[in-house]
């Protein structure tokens, strides 16, 4: 469900087989949005180097081009916000202010645009997160050939 | 491309991306004299193979 900021009100319906009832079940709720705007954001980006042809590895069958990858990223980033929502809940029992933790969690860079995240929808404008696409000064070789440091011999044997 | 890659091999991924932030600019430059939290930015490398056997 995509909120927006101020007062949305949400319908949720319960509809039973036709077995069991022939009656729906509805309940209202209003959730008051505010962006936490005063928050740095985390910024989400996809290097590219100079040469790059802005593919990713995937399966031969699906769609791998950098279009793809900014969905990807884009679907990637709400997951991990949740996920450490939902990690700070678990970790911290108790109230907050009195050694808990509610659902916090970081905020993305965000921007009014199209926004790809569901697939039941096209052509959907609002807002969501940005994905910069940063070219690299260096070619994909150039980079290769940069390996070496303590942090790039974590993946040497590569590729897995 | 060989000569460039001799020229910064063991630089490292960091350096190399944290590079290509400062050079894009945007929310990643930061100005002269700001003291204010640094941007924190979470980076996809589309070229996986940079650490790959290419």
């Amino acid at each position: 469900m995509h909120l927006v900021p101020g007062p949305n009100n949400i319908k949720i319906t319960f509809i039973p087989p036709s077995q069991i009832s022939q009656a729906r079940f509805t309940t209202r709720i209003t959730l008051h949005y505010l962006p936490l705007l005063q928050n740095p954001p985390l910024h989400l980006a996809i290097v590219l180097a100079r040469d790059s042809d802005g593919q990713f590895e995937g399966p031969p069958d699906r769609p791998n081009g950098l279009d793809e990858a900014v969905k990807k990223l884009r679907t990637a980033g709400y997951l991990w916000q949740m996920y450490t929502a939902e990690q700070m809940f678990r970790n911290f029992p108790g109230a907050p202010g009195h050694g808990g933790s509610a659902r916090r969690s970081f905020r993305l860079e965000e921007e009014w645009g199209l926004d790809t995240l569901s697939l039941q929808e096209s052509d959907a404008r609002r807002t969501t997160a940005k994905i910069h696409i940063v070219r690299s000064e260096l070619t994909v070789a150039g980079n290769y050939d940069c390996r070496g440091s303590p942090f790039d011999d974590r993946y040497a044997g590569g590729g897995e | 491309m060989r000569e460039e890659g001799s020229k910064n091999k063991g630089k490292g991924v960091k350096a190399i991306v944290r590079d290509a932030l400062e050079q894009y600019g945007g929310p990643f430059k930061v100005g002269e004299g700001y003291d204010g939290p640094k941007p924190t930015v979470l980076c996809l490398l589309l070229d996986s193979h940079w650490f790959g056997n290419a």
